[in-house]
């Protein structure tokens, strides 16, 4: 058997070749240096993290939005447009994510390359898991994201925080790890041993307990990375210990790779109406547990991790869609969801990097009367609560629209009501960051945060973005509709 | 299609824009001067109009946009349409708007909200404007509900004082019971003629289309031309302070005084009337609702100058005369004499804002003292103010050639007319009322200038030795309209007076008496003699008696008010004939009293109580479950991990075993 | 040989038995379980009742190759043992991959040298990163 690789095959994998490469780099270009620099900013490091994630981004643009070259690798992975769009939240992600990284990491006096380069390796990961197609492929890619990002959120090994998180995140996510490997399994048995996504869909029988459990056990697995009820529990203990930014990387970028490669698997495959029962009890149990238990938190980042599990709850509604066969009405809602949340989250966090590095706290009063000081952070951070709200002109709130809006057409009621009551919930805690920034007075321990113009680029485009989606949605949403269809076929 | 129609609206909508966001930081005379110059070019603009009108031009129109577009179902486009009686009224509000502008120049001088008032008053210009030149009902309704915003805030306008609040309030609230019967009664015309156009609901041949059609209530069937006609006049009683929703209007006074001119007794208030107008066909073609809008006419003319009589207030007299005036437009309505209505309206306008700008600039230089129990002998300080307050009060008496003298006597051989030359009796009986009334008028409101202006000073000697004419601006308002009262009448004079009733042509209201022959009209024209006659006589007798009683004299009053008739009649209409204290017994109090048991049950009980803390519990007790489940520890996450995963794989076989089985 | 692992069939079974809750097949396991613990908890409980006990200090004390006891056994290990081991287990189930290449090499041809290149260039660049972040020194 002569090996070949097609023009296709390397454009698909040019992306993910890039980053990892560009991590590569990074590591090397600072292994002569000695740690006596680690407060600088390091620019090299952040302009090659740039250059090769833009140039990431080039290739994936040059694909453009052309019909997939079908099954690449001999099946294990794909470049559909749903894989591409996946790829380019990652992408920008991790662009932003690099802007704001020199500042945010010479301020806590840890810069050094592994930083950038996890991000870079853990992105190539994340871009291979949104286009992998077989089990063996989305295994492999889960894996090495995720142990990129266990280093991540253990960043600050002086801090006991930063490490308890990472230890308890290693811990949990070895064993979902092994809940996935079990159900991938399952489904490999059940579908009569094929690993590819097209195959077992085309032999699966929903009726199969085998392929049910299976399935389930699979969906478990990546409920635990993006933190659905009841695998969640790890969610705030490593948002809240681990450094801001690999928090902000964990919450907008494993969160989207997970729902994406996740989605392209039930997509293919489905799982039935009692599977699909059971998964919407899990998203109304995430949905409310989410909202409810970020009303009285009072760090920042807690609020945000248990607000991301609410999100994470919205998005399992169309997942619960998906796996009930009515994949092609939630169809346009996916991968809209998915980067509305990626820019809105982006923004939020943005800002709270601002404010970490400037006071080392986190809680909601360390925002007051920042609406003085920072006017332009507090209106992004604004614009950013407001849309993970869910308030109209933001792209959360279309987000919102289509989701419930599908879950009604497909018949779950039920789910769109609860959510609607979790999101209204949601809006008490949202809003009180707003308050503390517009209608509070200034504490006088400082006067300006400072900003590094990363953190303010960020801040601004990606609220920029928010806005524009919520008012100029069409565009995307047809796009996210072409993609989840070209899946379905 | 002539898009200068956008700007007679648009511009005085500038000028709020101007003055509401900048107007702080202008200085007052650049507020002054964009707050008056832009409804005085709107004034030019709409006079511009007037005068293609009167070129010959039919009815110029602005096709504007598709506003709220439901093909087939609902089309209501945003356009404007400029007519003769769009045309008169649009010269009216611009004409003694700008006037009162100007007036206010010196009447707000120096007072902190001096952006914010002038601001509010374009904002209403703009408003009014749109009412009134709107081509549909809902777009009117715009209007209609902007104008009631305005007045709510002008009233409230010094929101220091509770009381103002209040009567601003009051003000809104009772506007909004006559709007909800307007809105109902938009409803049922889109149902039954399919659209809110104007042009479509004045139409001949729907209204005859629609006419034949009834709606069932409990109480009986009603044509639907009734009740759409009885419903608007609801409306219309609100806006123009009717019965039985007429209690805002006297309160209104609490704005300032200028307002009071131009909201509260010019242009504002007469919209009722103008909404009759519009409509006249649809109003026409239902005889019940016409006798309705007859009979609270003329009740509630002659209740309120009744009221007239014994208010203290310089404000007060002039709020229940203007409630009174209404009623006789109202009461022209109903005798199906529109163009009368319309008339009267525009000479109303100028001589009632005359008396308010008048008693504003007593007002004024009193200090805001408005109790005329501590005024009297005025003239000698006041002469300008007293000759034109004085213009004013003859005009609205109904004495010859000034202003209120021909629209009063159109109005009243309208119901001479209808009662005595076609024989409806229940008309008989409104016109005695109306007939009554204007006795009754000249008599409050010559003692309302006696009071004020001669006599002996009732003035606190402090405050006496700075009362001095108010200058400039207010002068020139004063003068303006003066004139306008005196020589308004003019505009249209009766053809037996040899006339031409050009404003009645020009508005296409007039009833055309071509088709009368020679005999008929000279039996016509010698009856309206014969009223005119009457009329002049009573007014006439009204002011005697008014001087008689507060000029020289005071005996007749003494010994009239001694008499226990005297007296009763006296409490009750010093008391405003309980009607503030009926409502509050009727409406106000249940109302109170269920809206405090729903607070009680709603918001106490089941919002406080079971929603908010009852959440807050939950939610208090949630968290501390979450806190306990969220020990940190290892095991304890693994533990929910595991048993999550074993209790939904048990579940998920459960579901499948049964649905195996099935 | 993943079915083999997994035991397709079998697993399948057990599944659907636990599924359809027959107890007539598993009862033999459970019966043959529980046999199984009764007879090693009761071989121990009797071994601890009827067993002689004779205690002295030399007999409670950690058998150290007969040498006299220095200190507690229970002291944790350096980390850096730690780091070897994983850093061998690392390299050698890493180096695990060139066995198999080796079998297959010439079918895989250009393209799968050049594969080959790459992963080896990846873990040298790994040790590389070792080496000089000092991994490789134990002090």
């Amino acid at each position: 058997m002569e090996l070949t690789i097609s023009r296709a095959e390397i454009l698909a994998l040019l992306p993910a070749a890039i980053l990892f490469f560009t991590g590569l780099m990074q590591l090397f270009l600072d292994l002569g240096k000695s740690s006596a620099n680690t407060r600088s900013e390091k620019t090299h490091l952040a302009m090659i993290g740039v250059t090769g994630i833009l140039l990431a981004l080039a290739s994936l643009f040059i694909q453009g939005v052309e019909p997939s070259s079908g099954a690449l690798y001999a099946g294990a992975m794909t470049d559909d447009l749903f894989g591409r769009m996946g790829a380019g939240v990652i992408i920008i992600t991790a662009l932003f994510c690099s802007l704001m990284a020199g500042g945010y990491l010479a301020s806590s006096g840890n810069n050094r390359a592994e930083f950038h380069s996890l991000i870079c390796f853990s992105g190539g990961a994340m871009v291979l898991l949104c286009q992998a197609t077989n089990l063996i492929s989305i295994f492999v890619a889960i894996e090495t994201l995720s142990l990129a990002v266990y280093v991540l959120a253990g960043y600050f090994k002086n801090h006991q925080a930063s490490s308890e998180g990472a230890f308890k995140y290693f811990v949990l996510g070895a064993f979902s790890s092994g809940f996935l490997l079990l159900g991938m399994a399952f489904v490999y048995g059940a579908s009569g041993g094929s690993i590819s996504l097209a195959d077992i869909a085309a032999s699966a029988t929903h009726d199969d307990t085998l392929f049910a459990v299976g399935t389930f056990l699979m969906v478990i697995g990546f409920g635990f990375k993006v933190g659905a009820v009841p695998f969640h529990s790890w969610v705030p203990d490593v948002y809240q210990g681990a450094p801001v930014l690999s928090v902000g990387w964990m919450a907008v970028a494993v969160k989207s790779a997970s729902f994406f490669a996740l989605f392209r698997f039930v997509l293919f495959t489905g799982g039935g109406q009692i599977l699909a029962q059971i998964l919407a009890a899990i998203a109304v149990v995430t949905m409310l547990l989410g909202n409810l238990a970020a009303l009285n938190q009072l760090s920042l980042k807690r609020m945000l991790a248990y607000s991301g599990i609410a999100h994470t709850g919205y998005l399992l509604i169309p997942l619960v869609l998906a796996v009930s066969g009515s994949g092609a009405i939630a169809g346009a809602s996916i991968p809209f969801y998915l980067i509305s949340y990626a820019v809105t989250t982006l923004a939020a966090f943005g800002v709270i990097v601002a404010i970490s590095v400037a006071t080392d706290r986190d809680d909601v009063q360390d925002l007051n009367g920042l609406a003085r000081t920072r006017p332009l952070l507090a209106l992004g951070f604004t614009v950013a609560l407001l849309s993970l709200a869910g308030v109209p002109l933001t792209s959360g709130f279309i987000g919102k629209l289509m989701i419930f809006s599908d879950a009604i057409e497909g018949g779950f009621l039920h789910l769109a009501l609860i959510g609607i009551v979790a999101s209204l919930i949601s809006i008490y805690y949202y809003l009180r960051p707003v308050v503390a920034m517009w209608f509070k007075e200034p504490s006088t321990s400082f006067d300006l945060i400072p900003a590094s113009w990363g953190v303010q680029f960020t801040v601004a485009v990606c609220a920029i973005a928010t806005v524009a989606l919520g008012l100029f949605p069409d565009w995307l949403v047809n796009l996210s509709k072409l993609s989840v269809h070209a899946i379905l076929g | 299609m002539d898009t200068n129609l956008l700007w007679i609206v648009l511009l005085p909508f500038l000028g709020f824009l101007i003055n509401g966001l900048l107007g702080r930081k202008l200085g007052h005379k650049t507020v002054s001067v964009i707050a008056c110059l832009l409804p005085v070019l709107s004034f030019v603009v709409s006079y511009a109009a007037w005068s293609r009108l009167v070129d010959g031009a039919n009815a110029l129109h602005w096709n504007g946009f598709p506003w709220i577009w439901l093909e087939g179902t609902l089309e209501v486009p945003f356009a404007l349409h400029f007519d003769g009686l769009a045309a008169v009224m649009c010269l009216v509000i611009t004409g003694v708007g700008s006037v009162i502008h100007l007036y206010s120049i010196g009447y707000m001088k120096g007072d902190p909200g001096y952006h914010r008032y002038f601001s509010y008053l374009n904002l209403f210009t703009a408003f009014m404007l749109l009412l009134v030149l709107a081509d549909n009902l809902l777009l009117m309704f715009i209007g209609w509900e902007g104008v009631g915003l305005c007045s709510y805030l002008l009233i409230g306008f010094w929101y220091e004082d509770d009381a103002n609040c209040a009567a601003g309030k009051k003000a809104f609230i009772v506007n909004r019971i006559g709007d909800l019967a307007f809105l109902i009664g938009m409803f049922v015309c889109l149902q039954h003629f399919g659209s809110l156009d104007i042009s479509m609901l004045t139409s001949a041949e729907e209204i005859t289309r629609v006419s034949a059609e009834t709606l069932t209530f409990p109480w009986g069937a009603a044509s639907v031309v009734t009740t759409i006609a009885v419903l608007l006049f609801i409306g219309a009683t609100g806006k123009s302070a009717q019965i039985p929703l007429f209690v805002w209007l006297p309160d209104a006074m609490a704005g300032p005084t200028p307002v009071s001119a131009l909201i509260h007794a010019a242009t504002m208030v007469t919209s009722g009337v103008y909404l009759c107008c519009r409509l006249m066909p649809l109003f026409e073609a239902s005889p019940a609702a016409m006798g309705l809008i007859a009979a609270v006419g003329a009740c509630t003319a002659l209740l309120a100058a009744f009221i007239a009589f014994t208010q203290n207030d310089i404000k007060k007299v002039l709020a229940y005369s203007t409630i009174s005036q209404l009623g006789y437009m109202f009461f022209a309505v109903g005798m199906g004499a529109f163009s009368a209505a319309l008339f009267h309206l525009v000479t109303h306008a100028f001589f009632k804002a005359l008396l308010f700008l008048g008693s504003g600039s007593v007002i004024h230089a009193m200090h805001h003292e408005q109790d005329m129990r501590k005024m009297g002998g005025l003239r000698n300080r006041l002469p300008f103010t007293h000759i034109t307050f004085l213009i004013g009060t003859l005009a609205i008496a109904g004495v010859p050639p000034l202003a209120g003298f021909f629209s009063k006597d159109e109005i009243l051989f309208a119901g001479f007319q209808q009662g005595f030359l076609n024989a409806v009796g229940s008309a008989q009986l409104f016109w005695l009322i109306s007939f009554l009334t204007a006795g009754m008028t000249a008599f409050y409101m010559i003692r309302c200038v006696a009071m004020t202006f001669w006599g002996e000073s009732h003035v606190e000697e402090s405050l006496e030795r700075n009362v001095h004419e108010p200058g400039g601006w207010i002068g020139f308002a004063l003068f303006v309209l003066a004139i306008a009262s005196a020589l308004g009448g003019f505009l249209n004079v009766p053809e037996f007076l040899g006339g031409h009733a050009s404003l009645g042509h020009f508005t296409g209201l007039h009833h055309s008496t071509s088709d009368l022959s020679v005999d008929q009209l000279r039996s016509l024209h010698v009856s309206e003699w014969q009223s005119m006659l009457l009329s002049v006589l009573i007014a006439g007798s009204g002011l005697m008696l008014g001087i008689h009683c507060y000029g020289k004299g005071r005996d007749l009053r003494t010994s009239f008010n001694d008499s226990s008739a005297g007296k009763a009649l006296g409490r009750l209409s010093a008391s405003k004939f309980y009607v503030d204290e009926i409502y509050d017994r009727i409406f106000v109090r249940p109302f109170e009293t269920l809206s405090h048991l729903l607070f009680i049950l709603i918001d106490r009980i089941i919002i406080d109580g079971i929603l908010v803390n009852g959440l807050a519990l939950l939610t208090r007790s949630t968290g501390n479950v979450f806190r306990r489940i969220q020990t940190g520890y290892i095991p304890g996450y693994l533990l929910t991990f595991g048993c999550g995963v074993l209790v939904l794989i048990f579940i998920l076989l459960n579901f499948l075993r049964e649905g195996g089985a099935q | 040989m993943i079915d083999a692992l997994i035991g397709n069939a079998a697993s399948r079974e057990v599944i659907m038995l636990l599924a359809a809750g027959e107890s007539s097949d598993l009862l033999a396991i459970v019966v043959y379980a529980t046999l199984a613990i009764v007879v090693g908890l009761g071989m121990l409980f009797l071994s601890e009742v009827l067993g002689p006990r004779r205690k002295d200090s030399q007999k409670e004390s950690v058998y150290e190759c007969g040498v006299p006891l220095l200190d507690s056994a229970r002291e944790p290990f350096t980390v850096k043992f730690y780091l070897v081991a994983i850093l061998f287990i690392l390299f050698d189930i890493e180096t695990v991959f060139l066995l198999p290449y080796a079998v297959v090499y010439q079918q895989l041809g250009v393209i799968g040298l050049a594969e080959m290149g790459i992963f080896i260039f990846v873990l040298a660049g790994g040790l590389l990163y070792l080496w000089k972040r000092g991994a490789l020194e134990w002090d």
